[in-house]
């Protein structure tokens, strides 16, 4: 993954603020976006087209150990 | 004999019960301390003895009246000041909000004094909960107890700073990446994060919808088990809390055989640049684990790193979802680090954020399936260094900011992403004083296994015995 241009980082945030972040701001945004495409590419949740959506609550509820107890 | 303030909750609502002691009496013990220490540890921001006394007066004539009393009747309690009670000025530890008022009651504090519970103010903490260390721009930092120049920790600064402090017998801090965890470990107490959708977030300040859960700071792992146990469940007026029954959490305290059973070690991730002090209470705490029968196997925890960036990007998303008007039309109403750290997150892409959310039921299954058929319980680190002070943390939105922000929550912030229940539990002192502690993380909905686990070593161990001095707190 490619460190985003800070340059255009600052702009987005331009947009949204009316105000411009500084450069070293916008350098610590690009640091900041690139790890998150890192961590989300060690995920492999850049595939995830062919898998069905998944329901947290039903997911967490099938993991747990049974209701009553605790071992 | 132990000075009332001293005394555990659970031990504090038996006496009022069996009339021993009369509320009254615990809540003008509190309020006498509060008075001595509580503006050296800056732990409140909204202190209310005459109210508490009130509540008092109407404990005790419930008592004399033969009523059916609560797990709480009667027990001085105070709050993270971001759970709202209607009409009652919450600041949320903001300058925004210096003057709201809610409209609403969060469910949580109507189960409280359901149980009998008394509410003595708001606690301080980190603006918006937004920030590890209990640094607060506008009220100023919460203190530790056990040395007033360090950090208690954060988000949850003043719950750590009064419950450790002897102010108050338990206290209720939220968590999105650590902010229970964190304070409970840094000033020596016990402090669940409980598996999200367990505990209803309704009238409770939002910082990130996927994230935020709710859990008490408590002395000792039975009065968490208590609170825990009276807070959690399904609420109606919080749709995304779970309708999964409330197991037996304190009398999972209560029972701490953990014989024949499996603790769970990080291989990696968790002990990567770990203070020697830390790892050594650390192995001493599995060492009486091993004592009490449980055997200590070796766990290799799939998607850690990714799962702590993941977790911070998430947060953070979320966060300027609820922020972004204030951000652009008040932003020098912030404090300089939150307003850094929000105006960094505008730039995470949207689909990152969606593709964090869609992946995160999977990647819990693979942890969870990775990890908890190898161990009953996983035992890792919380915080990987001493408690630093509040001078080395006070870094603003310098570039060290985030830095110090990552390594602060290194080891809390993946459980929030997975969704996971965490115990913080105290686990004796450095060489200079201040309090160790570890983190247990069971699999979701297993918070009795963690209340059973941690009072088995809590009891074995002895440090809930000890507590700050007055010339720590300044008193």
């Amino acid at each position: 993954m490619s460190r985003p241009d800070p340059a255009g980082l600052a702009d987005l945030v331009a947009s949204t603020l009316g105000r411009r972040p500084s450069a070293e701001s916008a350098e610590r945004m690009a640091a900041a976006v690139e790890g998150v495409g890192e961590a989300l590419a060690a995920l492999a949740a850049e595939s995830l087209f062919d898998t069905e959506p998944q329901n947290l609550e039903t997911v967490l509820a099938e993991l747990a150990p049974p209701a009553e107890g605790s071992r | 004999m132990t000075a009332l303030t001293h005394l555990s909750l659970v031990e504090a609502a038996r006496m009022v019960r069996d009339g021993e002691v009369s509320s009254r009496e615990l809540t003008e013990a509190c309020i006498r301390r509060t008075e001595r220490l509580g503006a050296r540890l800056n732990c409140y921001i909204s202190f209310d003895p005459e109210g508490a006394l009130a509540q008092a007066d109407a404990a005790d004539r419930r008592r004399a009246a033969g009523e059916t009393l609560g797990p709480l009747h009667g027990v001085p309690l105070a709050h993270k000041d971001m759970y709202y009670r209607e009409g009652v000025v919450t600041t949320c530890g903001s300058r925004i909000r210096r003057d709201f008022r809610p409209d609403r009651t969060a469910t949580v504090l109507t189960r409280l004094e359901a149980a009998g519970a008394l509410n003595l103010g708001g606690l301080n903490m980190s603006e918006f909960a937004f920030g590890p260390t209990g640094h607060n721009h506008h009220f100023g930092p919460a203190r530790n107890p056990w040395n007033t120049a360090h950090v208690t920790g954060g988000s949850s600064s003043g719950s750590g700073s009064a419950v450790a402090g002897r102010l108050v017998f338990g206290a209720l801090g939220s968590d999105t990446g650590g902010s229970i965890r964190l304070p409970a470990a840094m000033c020596g107490l016990a402090g669940i994060k409980p598996t999200q959708t367990r505990v209803s977030r309704y009238g409770v300040m939002g910082l990130s919808y996927s994230l935020d859960t709710v859990g008490p700071l408590t002395r000792t792992v039975r009065d968490c088990a208590r609170i825990t146990e009276v807070i959690a469940g399904h609420d109606p007026l919080d749709p995304t809390s779970s309708r999964r029954p409330v197991a037996g959490y304190e009398a999972a305290a209560t029972d701490p055989d953990i014989r024949g059973t499996r603790i769970g070690v990080p291989a990696n991730y968790y002990y990567d640049g770990v203070h020697p002090e830390i790892r050594s209470a650390l192995q001493a705490s599995l060492d009486v684990y091993r004592s009490l029968g449980a055997e200590v196997v070796e766990v290799t925890l799939p998607d850690a790193e990714a799962t702590s960036v993941i977790g911070g990007a998430l947060s953070g998303t979320e966060a300027i979802a609820l922020h972004r008007a204030w951000l652009r039309d008040r932003p020098d109403d912030y404090g300089p680090q939150v307003r850094a750290r929000l105006e960094m997150t505008l730039a995470y892409p949207a689909g990152d954020y969606l593709a964090a959310l869609q992946v995160r039921p999977r990647v819990i299954r693979r942890f969870v399936e990775a990890v908890f058929s190898r161990c009953d319980v996983l035992h890792c680190p919380i915080l990987g260094f001493p408690v630093p002070t509040i001078a080395e943390t006070d870094v603003a939105d310098s570039p060290e900011m985030r830095k110090m922000i990552t390594d602060m929550t290194r080891c809390s912030r993946p459980i929030n992403y997975l969704a996971l229940p965490g115990l913080s539990v105290p686990a004796g002192f450095s060489s200079s004083g201040l309090p160790l502690s570890f983190q247990l993380v069971g699999r979701p909905f297993d918070e009795a296994s963690l209340f059973r686990f941690g009072a088995a070593y809590e009891a074995a161990a002895g440090w809930v015995e000890q507590h700050p001095g007055e010339d720590d707190t300044g008193g």
